[in-house]
């Protein structure tokens, strides 16, 4: 399913920051020049695919200069059961995508009281 | 030398298996994309542009996902248009507060430069600049005796 899309346009893998912190996973991607409108994240069986759709060339114009990276950005993550699905939230700010993933209880490091006595 | 991890769908068709594979080829000796970063040669780095030409004037794009308007300076001085600034580190002014635990780390940042001799013709003038979804804009018109007329040909 994630395939079929990508068979047309060559893609770019987003570049970014991942760490995990009080039981929350963070995912910070770039991914300049893709509106909210283009942006994919969606959960499928136990993938996060995430595609951004760049537009293209605006009508009028042709490239004097071209060296940014081409095509959509796209990127698939495999999601296992330590993660809450209900709770993924993505936000979409000055090119950089911000997903957080959050870990359920029972996978959350516990500290184990000791009693004394 | 860094494993990549595929994604999910492998391309059908061998064309663009190699453009996959150029592109990481490509990214390999990309400063960017790798952890080398700009410490490598001490100066700072270029970013990336694409120019693009209109009838009436030239655009300058240049990716800054995550930076601020403020964090970049832009002049002009007679046809030399400078782009600086500063890529500020993901956790700048949030100093580790115990258990983050990173797991991937490949943003680049720093200080950056980059200086575009603009054509003849433009109207440095009115040059403006905006940026929208990490994308940095300047638009360059071009003054009217450089913008391309028709002629009318008459018969007689």
């Amino acid at each position: 399913m994630a395939a079929k899309e990508l068979e047309k346009a060559a893609t770019v893998r987003p570049v970014g920051t991942i760490w995990e912190e009080n039981g929350v996973v963070h995912l910070r991607l770039e991914m300049p020049g893709v509106e909210k409108k283009d942006l994919d994240v969606r959960v499928e069986d136990d993938q996060l695919v995430i595609h951004g759709r760049r537009t293209e060339l605006p009508e009028g114009a042709r490239h004097v200069v071209r060296e940014r990276r081409r095509g959509d950005y796209y990127q698939v993550y495999t999601v296992d059961d330590s993660v809450d699905r209900d709770k993924i939230a993505a936000n979409l700010d000055n090119g950089v995508l911000y997903v957080t993933l959050h870990l359920k209880e029972a996978v959350k490091p516990r500290r184990i009281e000791i009693k004394t006595g | 030398m860094r494993l990549m991890r595929m994604p999910n769908g492998v391309p059908s068709s061998t064309g663009s298996y190699f453009d996959r594979l150029e592109d990481e080829i490509n990214r390999l000796f990309d400063p960017e994309a790798t952890e080398l970063g700009p410490g490598l040669l001490d100066r700072p780095a270029a970013p990336r542009v694409d120019i693009l030409e209109f009838d009436d004037r030239f655009e300058l794009l240049c990716d800054l996902p995550g930076v601020t308007d403020k964090d970049i300076e832009l002049t002009i001085a007679a046809n030399v248009l400078t782009l600086k600034g500063e890529k500020k580190a993901p956790f700048a002014g949030d100093e580790q507060k115990g258990d983050r635990k990173l797991y991937r780390d490949e943003i680049w940042y720093g200080s950056f430069q980059r200086t575009i001799s603009l054509p003849q013709g433009v109207d440095s003038d009115r040059v403006s600049a905006g940026s929208k979804d990490g994308v940095l804009t300047v638009r360059v018109p071009k003054r009217d005796e450089a913008k391309q007329r028709t002629i009318q040909i008459e018969s007689r």
